[in-house]
């Protein structure tokens, strides 16, 4: 375990990392829909809700588990969509910048 | 198949999946990338989710089934239905969403643990709890003013933030020496501390700084995630949830930034402070000296302009009167005006708010000026047109350092030879202030809905065409 988890701080400590140089500069027209996307891309819960969902355990864990997986599944689908049509407004713009 | 050559691959696709994340927000940050952005994102989550169905190996796959199904079918009817106008209302509820399915699955693993119980999978659980907790009442309080609701901002004293924030690392401390029995109890108090800390922050933004909360929202959602990651031992979800919280982290500051804030500034209500007795003199002086006109003498104003610049807010939206303002340019250009829009990046309800409507209207890109160039362009302006917008235009954002907008950078109409400002009534903008700009000398306000108004400019415009040439 102990090994696992020096795997995962190392893991986080270089995401982290990553993280912090992803958004320098955002087009100022681009704001809402990356605010979306990130939104979104939160829903990756999912995996974890996934997780709760296997069954096996006691009756309420199991059911927690399912609503888990629906309401990551909401933020993924959702955002994902949302996130599209905000796009398809500021593509016209750019087509003619 | 052998189980170390599934390991492999399962682990190979958490490590694609990772760097189709990268590529993904990288891509969404720019405007000629931004959609495929969003098709990798889809992309990353899905290898994500395939790898670990694959991990799970054979379990009962009735709850992920029916989980999958009705979050799916809810997120593709909301995601499709929801207005593209109503822009971060649906942000701030679908981010809410993920971060309440993060506080479940911490009930869930406390609620059945394995016989042996981890100690970084019980402080990681509760940490999911906390985060998840603020990211869920975060989003509600921006669900709700980011709307009609008219919330005043509330502000936390810095010693009661400092306490929330010292809340999940003594419960996650705690959470390694009590028993299992006592987990519940710990995380319930967690989960009811969490929601607090993220009430009482983002009721400490003003309505302007609402965007930067939604990003922090997504922070604490993504924090949640990661934590998930931890208790789970899934470095897919581990990698994405701290990619994505620095990110949005750093995507809070740069909106904060913008409007010459500082989110540590915000979170501990240092300028908020200031704001509220600057809100109350406000309150107490409506406006006294103001010259308003109709559209026939603003038309004969317009007339003789070389130069006009309009500036679009909010009103304009309400009033979708963005086809009437095209029409109206359409009119002065044929008279040989120059004709601009001015567009404050924080116009609207939401940034970028202005580019999309105006766009929508076909009109051409290159008739847009930015901030900086509207500045520097004001004192040779004949006529501004203020289209219902209130706080970016304010002066006393740059004049009263008691204001709640003081700081934000605006729109310096107040240089222009002449404002026309086009409002259906002298509200307060959403930031609750009195604008001086509306009593200004060469400031003349024309009372009516935007839309009736530039059409009625645009009809006075030709009809008086004839006697101008003559």
């Amino acid at each position: 375990m102990t090994g696992a988890l020096l795997i995962g701080i190392y893991i986080l400590v270089l995401s982290i990392f990553v993280g912090l140089e992803l958004i320098n500069k955002v087009a100022p027209t681009l704001h809402t829909a990356v605010l979306s996307g990130a939104g979104a891309i939160t829903g990756v819960t999912l995996l974890g809700a996934l997780y709760a969902a296997r069954g096996g355990a006691s009756g309420l864990s199991n059911l927690l588990g399912a609503a888990a997986v629906a309401l990551a599944a909401l933020t993924v689908v959702g955002g994902l969509l949302f996130t599209d049509r905000l796009l398809a407004g500021s593509k016209r713009q750019e087509g003619r910048g | 198949m052998s189980d170390s050559l599934l390991r492999v691959l399962v682990d190979g696709a958490y490590l694609a999946s990772a760097l189709v994340f990268v590529g993904a927000v990288k891509r969404l940050t720019k405007l000629r990338t931004a959609r495929s952005g969003n098709v990798w994102a889809a992309v990353a989550i899905a290898i994500a989710v395939v790898a670990t169905l694959v991990d799970l190996g054979s379990v009962d796959y009735r709850f992920i089934a029916a989980g999958l199904l009705l979050g799916s079918a809810a997120g593709a009817l909301l995601g499709r239905r929801a207005r593209v106008e109503s822009g971060l209302r649906p942000v701030a509820l679908f981010s809410g969403s993920g971060a309440a399915a993060a506080v479940l699955i911490a009930f869930a693993g406390v609620l059945s643990p394995p016989e042996r119980l981890e100690s970084v999978v019980s402080a990681a659980t509760l940490l999911a709890a906390w985060f998840g907790a603020v990211a869920v009442s975060g989003s509600a309080i921006a669900f709700a003013r980011l709307g009609a609701a008219a919330i005043e901002p509330v502000v936390p004293t810095r010693a009661l933030i400092g306490l929330l924030l010292l809340v999940p690392v003594a419960g996650a401390l705690a959470s390694t020496t009590v028993g299992s029995a006592a987990l519940l109890p710990l995380l319930s108090g967690l989960a009811v501390a969490g929601a607090l800390a993220g009430a009482l922050l983002v009721l400490g933004f003003g309505k302007a700084e609402l965007p930067a909360a939604v990003a922090l929202n997504n922070a604490a959602s993504a924090a949640a995630a990661c934590a998930v990651g931890f208790a789970i031992s899934n470095v897919a979800l581990v990698s994405a949830g701290a990619m994505i919280c620095a990110a949005s982290l750093m995507h809070a500051k740069g909106l904060l930034a913008a409007l010459n804030r500082s989110l540590p500034g915000v979170v501990f209500g240092e300028l908020a402070s200031k704001a509220q007795s600057g809100e109350l003199d406000a309150e107490k002086s409506a406006y006294k000296n103001v010259r308003t006109c109709g559209v026939e003498e603003a038309a004969m104003v317009l007339e003789d302009a070389r130069s006009i610049v309009l500036v679009p807010g909010y009103g304009l939206a309400v009033a979708q009167a963005q086809n009437a303002a095209r029409e109206l340019c359409a009119q002065l250009e044929k008279r040989g005006s120059r004709v601009r829009y001015a567009i404050h990046p924080f116009a609207g309800r939401m940034p970028g708010h202005m580019n999309v409507l105006l766009s929508e209207a076909d009109v051409p890109y290159d008739k847009l000026i930015e901030l900086e160039t509207a500045n520097s362009e004001f004192a040779e302006t004949d006529v501004v047109i203020v289209i219902g917008a209130n706080d970016v235009v304010n002066p006393a954002a740059e004049r009263e350092p008691g204001s709640p907008i003081y700081g934000i950078p605006i729109l310096q109409t107040y240089k222009a030879r002449s404002v026309f400002v086009l409002k259906r009534s002298l509200r307060f903008g959403c930031e609750g202030v009195k604008n001086p700009l509306f009593e200004a000398e060469n400031t003349t306000l024309i009372h009516g809905d935007a839309k009736k108004l530039l059409q009625a400019l645009t009809s006075e415009l030709k009809g008086g065409g004839m006697s101008h040439a003559a």
